[in-house]
């Protein structure tokens, strides 16, 4: 079974790819807040030549993440959509609300690509652990985003594994033609979850102590002034226009 | 030192109704390393939990007998303390890694007992030095290999300080080079103190470090001896325990009439024996 | 044809990866038994799914009975290519054993007779587990249901993905002699293992395929292969039997056989001359 690559591109906009550059840098509430920024800005601009601006604000985002040219290769269901909507709306309403809101789109697709691509899972676990104290949330957290690429190797897997054996070949109801994978998948979700209930016990994780933490979690100087530069910015834009 | 005691323990899983062990006493002393094998489906994996300390409080079922860590009941440890701080190295590394970083994944335990921040940077870095581990600390968990994976789990548990570490079938997926690192780790530990408890198939290349090997059948134990004697009881066959290759060919020289001194730990110790024994003949 | 398997300049990568199947030329005959070995991490596996397609090449062409899969279905190849991997519980589903080992053949023709399917009950040693599910069953009694499963279809070749891990002594005997009997009485069939067991490969196989990062180092009798030190050189072991048999010839005795009771009558005598 071969994934369509438009399902490929857009998981692809997602994956977090691990970089060395100057955006990675930033601690991680930096960049969510530049983000942020960003997005309210494309919310709140009606402005054709000022949404171009952040289009390309974003665009050199990419460009400083060494992302623009993952993004690009897998852009192309952005570019369509874009055309959609500008044609829908161009004949809807007007040509000038038709860019706009394509624009907005466009805008608003590069900022959160920014947040998806350079953003690794393991900062956000980092970030959510340092700011929630419940050991027990945060492991379900973590477990997940662990587990579920276990989970869909473990599909992947038994789907091969049946195929080997001719699944696939004679067409029945779709329950039924399911049933040789989902219960291997079940089967294995037991057994792997047998075996994580198993390991937090071993190492402690339902002892009464408190938890505590050994990650340095610091903003440092050039966080600050980032943050303070983008969100004043942020104001100052909202305010004159 | 006697540090697990299992008291005549029967165990039975939750809505089973055969018993996985039958009339167990077992015990495991201080620094020793002890191989259990035994057919599949012999109880190996159960008491793999029992001596972890996980029956009945995790594993649920009816326990008869009594578990001892250190002379104290295991229950009560439990109770008290919420853990027992015996390490479990199961059989499918990915599924017990627990964080997505490696340094993450070193940290949890130590972190799970509330340790200070210094004390666990030290652990961490301790244990991965001991398993060689050193390069993989900013890695991704998801990208490691089959071997790379097991020895972190290994890692995170030595950042316990556990006294025992308890192994179920950790040559299952090792290729011969994988082997032989893992009996090197072995000896390290060994050096250090650790008590080993490993389950095994196959110990063809891992025998020489054991000190001990018990046998499970059917949920009961029927032999608990050193490796020497053990391989030349005549029971193992009906048992299903596979015997190392040497120790076949040890017993098959025997009953040839070539009486080779004792039986051997290895291929090159058995080849060594029969030049010593071609020698003293060629002598005479 | 006497080919049933043939892999012709085949590259292979994973996407985003370097190659790890660097032009692999090969070819499984009728009546062979051939045992791919290689380190962890050396293609073992990823050859074998490319025999049936699960993988497609990226360069070179795969031939399974004389037709190229490329445009053939998994589900078709499985036919004549049968897999047995390793880890029982991706294939294991069904209520009981009969069930399960009705799979596979229901999906290319239709409905075995009794008796067939209490042949591979008898010969895997399964008759005691009737009554369980697969699923409740111990490892070791799943790889051998997972067997039975393939076997039942008669594929014209056996793969088997490491089949000796964690069996007893004894299955692994039953195992053995279910792999030698498939080429021998069934016309036109092939066995292809792969795996870490040297000693297992040694009894079972006629020919030896070595991979060494992802190339074939090594491609034909196995008596060859140890004699020219090949595993050695790959970083995997010799079988026991003939660690001791090159043992004994540098220690002067002329050894023909690899055999247990050839070493045991040169030994008794030189011991017992006098």
């Amino acid at each position: 079974m071969r994934t369509p690559s438009i399902i490929y591109s857009i998981f692809d906009l997602i994956r977090f790819e691990k970089k060395y550059t100057a955006f990675h840098k930033l601690d991680l509430r930096t960049r969510f807040i530049i983000v942020m920024c960003l997005v309210v800005l494309t919310i709140f601009f009606n402005n054709i030549m000022l949404l171009l601006c952040l289009v390309l604000t974003s665009s050199i985002i990419l460009i400083i993440a060494k992302e623009i040219k993952r993004w690009l290769k897998n852009s192309l269901i952005v570019w369509v959509i874009m055309v959609l909507i500008f044609l829908i709306n161009s004949f809807l309403t007007s040509i000038h609300h038709g860019t706009i809101l394509a624009l907005r789109f466009l805008s608003f697709i590069l900022s959160i690509s920014i947040l998806t691509m350079t953003t690794n899972p393991d900062e956000v676990i980092a970030l959510l652990t340092t700011l929630c104290s419940n050991k027990k949330i945060m492991a379900s957290f973590m477990l997940s985003l662990r587990f579920t690429p276990i989970m869909v190797n473990e599909a992947r897997k038994i789907m091969e594994a049946q195929e080997a054996r001719g699944w696939g070949f004679k067409k029945r109801g779709v329950l039924r033609r399911l049933r040789p994978i989902i219960i291997p998948l079940l089967v294995r979700a037991f057994q792997i979850i047998h075996n994580v209930v198993i390991t937090m016990d071993v190492r402690a994780f339902n002892s009464r102590t408190r938890r505590t933490t050994s990650l340095d979690q610091k903003l440092t100087m050039l966080d600050y002034i980032v943050m303070t530069i983008s969100v004043a910015i942020t104001i100052y834009l909202l305010l004159v226009i | 030192m006697k540090l697990i005691e299992l008291r005549n323990v029967t165990f039975t899983y939750k809505g089973e109704k055969k018993p996985a062990l039958l009339n167990i006493d077992l015990e495991i002393r201080e620094g020793e390393a002890v191989c259990i094998m035994g057919p599949s489906g012999s109880g190996k994996s159960t008491l793999c939990y029992c001596l972890a300390g996980l029956v009945p409080t995790l594993i649920e079922g009816r326990l008869e007998g009594s578990i001892l860590f250190r002379g104290n009941d295991i229950t009560q440890i439990k109770r008290e303390r919420g853990y027992i701080g015996i390490g479990l190295v199961l059989q499918e590394a990915e599924s017990q890694i627990v964080t997505l970083t490696v340094e993450r994944e070193l940290a949890f335990a130590p972190e799970n007992l509330g340790l200070p921040k210094n004390v666990i940077k030290e652990k961490i870095q301790k244990a991965a030095k001991s398993l060689g581990i050193m390069h993989l600390l900013h890695r991704d968990t998801h990208k490691l290999s089959g071997g790379e994976l097991q020895r972190i789990v290994i890692a995170s548990m030595l950042t316990l300080d556990p006294k025992i570490i308890i192994l179920d079938e950790p040559t299952a997926n090792l290729d011969f080079k994988g082997i032989q690192a893992l009996r090197s780790i072995f000896i390290e530990l060994k050096k250090k103190g650790y008590t080993l408890i490993v389950v095994e198939h196959d110990i063809e290349h891992i025998i020489d470090i054991f000190d001990r090997i018990v046998v499970l059948h059917q949920g009961k134990k029927v032999l608990d001896g050193d490796p020497s004697s053990i391989f030349t009881s005549n029971d193992l066959q009906a048992i299903g325990v596979s015997t190392p290759s040497f120790i076949d060919f040890y017993n098959k020289l025997r009953m040839a009439g070539i009486m080779l001194p004792k039986p051997p730990l290895s291929i090159g110790e058995l080849i060594n024996m029969i030049g010593e024994i071609l020698w003293r003949s060629s002598s005479n | 044809m006497e080919e049933l398997i043939k892999l012709e300049n085949v590259w292979f990568a994973y996407v985003n990866s370097n190659y790890v199947i660097k032009n692999v030329n090969l070819t499984i005959n009728k009546g062979e038994i051939v045992a791919i070995l290689g380190g962890n991490g050396s293609g073992k596996t990823t050859l074998i799914k490319l025999f049936v397609g699960l993988l497609r090449p990226n360069k070179g062409h795969v031939y399974v009975k004389g037709i190229d899969i490329k445009d053939r279905r998994i589900c078709e190849i499985a036919k004549d290519v049968g897999i047995v991997f390793q880890n029982p519980n991706h294939q294991l589903f069904e209520y009981n054993i009969r069930e399960e080992i009705l799979f596979g053949p229901r999906n290319f023709k239709d409905e075995l007779r009794e008796d067939e399917v209490n042949y591979w009950i008898e010969r895997l040693d399964l008759s005691d587990l009737l009554l369980k599910s697969p699923l409740l069953l111990s490892e070791g009694e799943k790889r051998r249901v997972a067997l039975a499963s393939i076997l039942a279809y008669q594929p014209d070749v056996l793969v088997l993905d490491e089949p000796t891990t964690g069996q007893d002594r004894g299955h692994k005997e039953v195992i053995l002699n279910v792999l030698l009997n498939y080429v021998k009485t069934k016309e036109g069939k092939a066995v292809v293992i792969t795996t870490h067991d040297l000693d297992f490969a040694w009894r079972v196989a006629s020919r030896f395929i070595v991979l060494n990062d992802g190339e074939i180092v090594y491609d034909g009798d196995p008596k060859n292969a140890v004699e020219k030190g090949i595993l050695v050189k790959s970083g995997l072991k010799n079988p026991s039997i003939v660690e001791l048999g090159l043992s004994l010839k540098k220690m002067g005795f002329k050894i023909e056989d690899y055999d247990l009771t050839h070493y045991i009558e040169i030994l008794r005598e030189r011991c017992f001359k006098r």
